[in-house]
């Protein structure tokens, strides 16, 4: 009996890097991005530099949507034809509906023909990018269907991300801010510092300055004994975090850090200027295996 | 017993004592009860001298009324019992005291009384070594009550006593003969005291707390000496109160909270604002709490009464401090809908489904704007500034009506810090203080709160935020004197700096920068100044003196908000 030949899918709010992507052979669907009547997919019609310039010239905000079962149903089918199980990693259920689009695709697959696992992964950005990373690596190894799913649900515990928008009023417009909510209608100028916890965005602390939160994402590294991967996400300027990427290097080696722009719909959901650090705890890996 | 074949009689205290000089072998309850009535009074006939002698030209030295509040407690609790044995009349003071402390000074004088309460017992009379012993154990456990005892100051003044009151009493003095040796010794303390506190020495004044406790004694001598005592205010019939609105000192400090809908804070504030002043109305349209001193509470509750219901109605006669519990139960707090992040004034910071196992944070705040602050920042808000320091019940009460088990409290000012820390040891909840000096400690502090994380986790944090603030206050001086090489003119502005007077002269701007330069000497950078303004200072002055301020600080953000604190032109953060 052959190995299971499994595929792992993911979608564009992890934020993964083209290049890794395909190194892994990661399959990403993309979520939607709507400014007024246009539709763009995330990361296919539109980059995130293209993305942030029309957000700075349209007056109207954009909102985004989840891949339609439809979409899902093509690439689970696409895939049933060439492999026997497909683990498809998606953003928190309670930060979108992209979940449960696949879910509902993934019903659709009978599984004498191809095996589908539809995950939560309560996260997002390249928390989720990390998850999926490692799904991939066991796959590769050749880890059963059942092992990799074991696998993901290790990597979710230890993957931890903290950031900092410039404000609070686009996780608030667009419904996502959880409760952080509690932060909001401070007489003084604060600056958030959130985390995804239990799949939702959670409030860490306020600060006052700009720079105190840059120390916070510095100080947040710190405390980590053992990191086995981290992301530096952004939807600011590279001037703005080559201070802090700097600092981090004192104590894990910028080079291997994966610093990336917000993709177009996260960034529809925080706004410009915001800083994020994703840091994977545990053993480092050696890459692919 | 003794005081039976004394043939003592009820009253005033005046007619207490036998107008012959004689031998006083046993202090009775009586005795004491007059004592300590006559201590209060002796204190509020000098509650200005002893406010003068704060070190800091500040016009908030508020030792003198500190005290003066605390013996006044003290002697409200005596006023109730009915029968004042000598064990009765000391437990009641000691409670009274525990409960009204107000400020340093007023806990340590609580504590004195507590060492006394604790020796006396539940003895009928008192020897004089009884009384000598009961001396000691007053200072040692005033001593152990403070976390580092300075010499120079009441604690001095307390040991002096007890040395000369043991010996008088060994050397087979009468109760008379204990307190005036007592009386001889404090005042050589006091007088010592600029000898001990080079702080004391260069501002040209003695201890304050010292003076404090000789008045006291001066009070208590006068029970037991054949001197004549005005009547004491307490069972004196009561001045007529004025119907002006005017003065802290008349009327009735008025508190309650007021839950109805859609009511309208700034429109009640603009109503009652002619009914009396210290006026706070805050909270959420479902639920106000309102404070308000007022020669016509009655007037007030009408008022207020239209406008929704009324819970935990307090009333002091803030002259004779009766404290009248109405409807005594306050409704609990409001549980916030589980879909919104609570921001009524009892609920815990950033949750909102009102576990009772989350963690509430009180704030004590020094002016009404500020109040809106630590409000919107999720704190639960006592008012005390400087010349209102909340009282160990005052705070004692915050702590049991907040919502959770497990409290923080933040005084915001170095002389609430050990009231702060009394309440932490008489409540039952489990109560953590972040001993923060200043209101930007506080905010720097509350701004570090972590909901989710534990009382220790919390504690070390929020220190560590407090410590990462600059504080500079404005005010003016109130006497002229000499600090730290700095001459000060009675009248001219004075710049403080984390506490120390750093800076004086004649306009804002120039103390404020000259302050700026002295905390960032080796130049490290700061970004953002915020202001908070008080009640003195209209916002069109204060908007001018930051536009100057911008002007010269090109790279640095400045935040105006209204603070309205008393005293304090601005108060500053610097971070």
């Amino acid at each position: 009996m052959g190995k299971a030949k499994i595929r792992i899918v993911t979608d564009s709010t992890a934020d993964l890097p083209a290049r890794i992507a395909s190194e892994l052979d990661i399959v990403v669907v993309p979520l939607n991005v709507h400014f007024g009547r246009e539709v763009y997919r995330d990361g296919v019609d539109l980059t995130p530099e293209a993305f942030y310039r029309k957000l700075a010239e349209c007056p109207t905000l954009p909102t985004t949507s989840q891949p339609s079962v439809g979409v899902f149903e093509e690439v689970y089918e696409r895939l049933a034809r060439e492999c026997d199980a497909i683990i498809s990693i998606h953003i928190s259920s309670k930060l979108s509906g992209t979940y449960a689009s696949a879910r509902m695709a993934g019903s659709s697959i009978s599984p004498g023909r191809c095996r589908v696992e539809v995950i939560d992964s309560l996260t997002t950005s390249l928390g989720l990018g990390f998850i999926a990373m490692a799904a991939a690596r066991a796959a590769n190894r050749g880890l059963s269907v059942d092992e990799v799913v074991l696998e993901v649900r290790r990597v979710m515990h230890d993957v931890h991300i903290l950031f900092v928008p410039d404000t609070l009023e686009y996780l608030q417009r667009g419904g996502r801010i959880g409760r952080a909510q509690a932060m909001v209608g401070s007489l003084l100028d604060i600056k958030p510092v959130l985390k995804i916890e239990d799949g939702v965005v959670q409030p860490v602390e306020k600060v006052r300055t700009r720079a105190r939160a840059m120390d916070r994402l510095y100080e947040f590294v710190e405390f980590f004994p053992r990191i086995a991967e981290m992301g530096l996400v952004h939807s600011a300027t590279a001037a703005e975090i080559e201070p802090l990427l700097t600092r981090i290097d004192a104590v894990y080696p910028r080079d291997k850090i994966i610093v990336t722009r917000l993709g177009a719909v996260l960034g529809t959901h925080v706004g410009p200027g915001t800083v994020g650090v994703v840091v994977r705890q545990g053993d480092e890996i050696r890459s692919n295996s | 017993m003794a005081g039976a074949e004394l043939g003592l009689d009820e009253g005033l205290v005046s007619s207490v004592i036998d107008s012959q000089p004689k031998r006083i072998d046993f202090c009775t309850g009586r005795y004491l009860r007059d004592a300590l009535r006559s201590a209060a009074l002796s204190l509020e006939a000098h509650v200005d001298e002893i406010n003068a002698l704060n070190v800091f030209p500040v016009p908030d030295g508020d030792t003198g009324t500190n005290m003066y509040m605390t013996m006044q407690a003290a002697v409200g609790e005596i006023d109730k019992l009915q029968e004042p044995t000598l064990g009765a009349v000391i437990h009641a003071a000691a409670h009274g005291a525990l409960m009204g402390a107000r400020g340093n000074s007023g806990v340590i004088l609580s504590q004195i009384l507590r060492g006394m309460a604790r020796s006396l017992d539940n003895k009928r009379v008192a020897s004089p070594s009884d009384l000598a012993e009961a001396f000691a154990e007053a200072s040692a456990t005033a001593r152990r009550g403070v976390l580092k005892p300075v010499e120079g100051t009441m604690l001095t003044v307390a040991r002096d006593v007890v040395d000369a009151t043991t010996a008088a009493a060994a050397a087979g003095g009468d109760v008379r003969d204990v307190v005036w040796a007592g009386l001889e010794a404090a005042r050589a303390s006091v007088a010592r005291t600029p000898s001990l506190l080079p702080v004391l020495q260069e501002a040209g004044v003695v201890d304050a707390g010292g003076q404090g406790l000789l008045v006291i004694i001066e009070g208590l001598w006068r029970a037991f000496s054949a001197e004549q005592q005005p009547r004491p205010a307490v069972t004196a019939a009561a001045r007529p109160a004025p119907l002006a609105t005017s003065g802290a000192s008349y009327g009735y400090c008025t508190e309650f909270m007021l839950r109805g809908s859609g009511l309208d804070a700034e429109r009640i504030r603009s109503d009652l604002a002619a009914l009396g002043d210290s006026l706070l109305v805050v909270g959420e349209p479902e639920l106000l709490r309102v404070h308000i001193h007022t020669a016509r509470p009655g007037r007030v509750l009408d008022y207020a009464g239209e406008l929704g219901s009324l819970h935990g109605i307090k009333i002091d006669n803030m002259q004779e401090q009766h404290h009248h519990w109405l409807a005594a139960t306050v409704a609990p707090p409001p549980q916030p809908p589980a879909d919104q992040a609570s921001e009524a004034i009892v609920s815990p910071l950033g949750r909102g489904e009102g576990e009772p196992s989350g963690i509430s944070v009180i704030a004590v705040s020094p002016g009404p704007g500020l109040d809106r602050v630590l409000a919107s920042l999720g704190a639960t808000v006592v008012s005390g500034g400087q010349t209102m320091n909340p009282s160990i019940r005052e705070l004692l009460d915050a702590v049991e009506r907040a919502a959770t088990d497990r409290v923080i409290i933040l005084p915001n000012n170095g002389n609430i810090v050990l009231t702060a820390q009394q309440v932490q040891s008489l409540a039952e909840k489990e109560v953590l203080v972040v001993p923060t000096e200043t209101l930007p400690q506080g905010i720097a502090a509350l701004l570090a709160f972590r909901p989710d994380a534990d009382l220790a986790t919390n504690s070390s944090l929020m220190l560590k935020a407090s410590r990462a603030v600059d504080t500079l206050e404005i005010t003016r001086a109130v006497r002229s004197s000499r600090m730290d090489g700095l001459y000060v003119q009675q009248g001219h502005l004075i710049g403080l700096l984390n506490g120390r007077l750093m800076a004086t002269g004649k306009a804002h701007e120039s103390v404020v920068r000259d302050l700026i330069r002295k905390a960032r000497p080796d130049g490290k950078p700061w970004e953002l100044a915020t202001f908070y303004y008080g009640a003195g200072v209209s916002a069109a002055e204060a908007e001018a003196l930051l536009a100057r301020l911008r002007s010269r600080y090109r790279a640095q953000q400045f935040d105006l908000i209204k603070g309205e604190q008393p005293f304090y032109d601005y108060i500053i953060s610097i971070e």
